[in-house]
């Protein structure tokens, strides 16, 4: 027994000595570092471009900045990039409005079912809407670009082809359209990207409200058979890339001119690359055996007249914290048309 | 001391008893929710007009991770008196009672330190949540009460580490 004891506490001094003596990393001192946490997963597109914002960064500021790149919420859970940014986890961050109910008033008024047509048209809008407005919102934070999703479909594990169909029916949402299921009479279930493969393929939910790309860049072709294109019923959801305040403004000034050059590019490179995985979305949903329902014009007309109030009620709402809600619908339905013409 | 350390036993277990009844609530919920579903498709069979009102919960998904977070935050302090919580004495069982001690000593001041670090930060996170204003996706309920529950809950489990930590000093003696 006291060999047995004496072997014993050795081997603790011992581990103690290895867990005390772990090295520690020390930091260059003339090289900027910078950490980026994404979202979406390392396969997702949209995590593939980030990273390649990253690498520009690197390239075009010669080695100056230092990105670090954390996609698949590693380092900031999605509805968290938000504080994360404000108190220093990441530098750099990428989420979506609608997962922090409350926090973006105004931003929501974007995410309404205005009827857009594509995602560049939804990016062009959203970036003049910031632009224009500047909310309150988004002082805190600096804001290094914005782009959103096209048009969406309700994906779904049972058949809809009319408007009762969706009565008591759970429906998957984020944040800002919930209130769009609800006027559709379905049942929303508020949830992240990322938990809607579960929630679909366990039942708790039965459809989802989504771009058709999450069929393959979140692989949810294999939980769903059904993908429904009501035309006109077009919300879109806003993710934004932002930046700590102090740390961008602690950024020498030519580095920040490279990046907000970089930025601009990214916008319309971000627009296509919905686009395509759009299209990549649908290609790979039909070859699941998935079928795609289009309904027919007067049917989605009923759609479109069921969610008309839930502008309204936004409106109604937001002009209650005193933000000017009837403006920004009013912007942004313009803004919508201006393309059109 | 006597009296303090049965002020906070019975303390915990009112907290438990609130954690018990988020379970059950939570059991309920999900339950009913489940069941509520066959609204829609009996009503499209049968069309009788009481089946109409047969629908599944708003917001049961975001209900059953609040109460999840009570459940387990408000058990914390009576699971820990009861001796509920996983501990591994493998090692510390071949030495001698007065190294155990001392050893108990170092790890639940090294609890009390982390459950200090929550309380702290929790009661910061509410403010931070109070302030922007955020709120759950579905109900749109604010988060902070709940973070200020765990705050509290945390308090108490630390306030329960300290008995412990004094119990074993005096025992060394």
């Amino acid at each position: 027994m006291g060999i047995k004891r004496g072997f014993l506490q050795l081997f603790l001094i011992f581990s103690i000595c290895i867990f005390l003596g772990f090295p520690t990393n020390t930091n260059g001192a003339d090289i900027i570092e910078l950490s980026y946490a994404n979202v979406f997963p390392p396969t997702h597109i949209q995590s593939k471009l980030p990273e390649a914002w990253c690498k520009e960064v690197e390239k075009r500021t010669k080695g100056k900045v230092k990105i670090t790149y954390y996609p698949g919420q590693t380092l900031l859970k999605e509805d968290k990039v938000y504080y994360g940014i404000l108190n220093g986890i990441a530098d750099i961050g990428q989420s979506v409005f609608g997962y922090n109910r409350g926090v973006f008033p105004a931003m929501e008024a974007f995410a309404l079912p205005h009827g857009f047509t594509s995602a560049p048209q939804a990016i062009r809008v959203l970036n003049e809407f910031y632009k224009h407005f500047k909310p309150k919102e988004l002082s805190r934070v600096k804001i290094l670009y914005l782009h959103a999703h096209g048009p969406p479909m309700l994906h779904s594990r049972v058949k809809i082809e009319k408007l009762e169909d969706m009565r008591g029916l759970k429906v998957r949402s984020f944040g800002f359209n919930a209130d769009m299921v609800k006027a559709l009479g379905g049942i929303p279930v508020s949830m992240g990207q990322s938990e809607v493969y579960e929630a679909l393929s366990k039942g708790v939910a039965h459809a989802s409200f989504s771009p058709i790309e999450v069929l393959k860049g979140w692989k949810q072709a294999e939980v769903i058979d059904y993908s429904i294109e009501i035309e006109g019923l077009a919300y879109s959801s806003a993710m934004y890339i932002m930046m700590n305040l102090d740390k961008w403004n602690s950024l020498p000034k030519d580095v920040q001119e490279v990046i907000e050059e970089i930025n601009q590019e990214w916008i319309i490179k971000t627009g296509e690359a919905w686009d395509f995985s759009d299209k990549e979305g649908l290609e790979y949903t039909l070859a699941q055996d998935n079928e795609i329902i289009k309904l027919p014009e007067e049917e989605s007309k009923r759609w479109v007249k069921a969610v008309f109030p839930v502008i309204a009620d936004y409106v109604a709402r937001t002009s209650k914290r005193g933000l000017p809600a009837q403006d920004y619908v009013d912007f942004i339905q313009t803004s919508i048309k201006r393309k059109q013409k | 001391m006597m009296r303090f350390e049965s002020g906070i036993r019975r303390l915990a277990e009112y907290m438990s008893f609130i954690a018990g009844t988020a379970i059950i609530i939570m059991m309920l919920l999900s339950t009913a929710d489940v069941l509520l579903r066959l609204g829609g498709p009996l009503y499209s069979k049968f069309e009788y007009w009481f089946l109409r009102f047969i629908q599944p919960i708003p917001g049961t998904y975001e209900l059953v991770s609040f109460l999840g977070t009570v459940a387990a935050a408000f058990a914390m302090a009576h699971t820990s008196i009861k001796g509920g919580h996983v501990s591994v004495s493998l090692v510390t069982r071949l030495l001698s009672k007065r190294v155990r001690i001392v050893i108990q000593i170092i790890t639940n001041t090294l609890a009390l330190v982390f459950f200090g670090l929550l309380t702290w930060r929790s009661i910061l996170y509410a403010q931070e949540l109070k302030f922007y204003g955020e709120v759950s996706m579905t109900l749109q309920l604010p988060y902070y009460p709940f973070v200020y529950g765990v705050a509290f809950a945390s308090f108490a489990m630390s306030v329960v580490l300290i008995t412990y930590i004094i119990n074993d000093i005096k025992e060394l003696k």
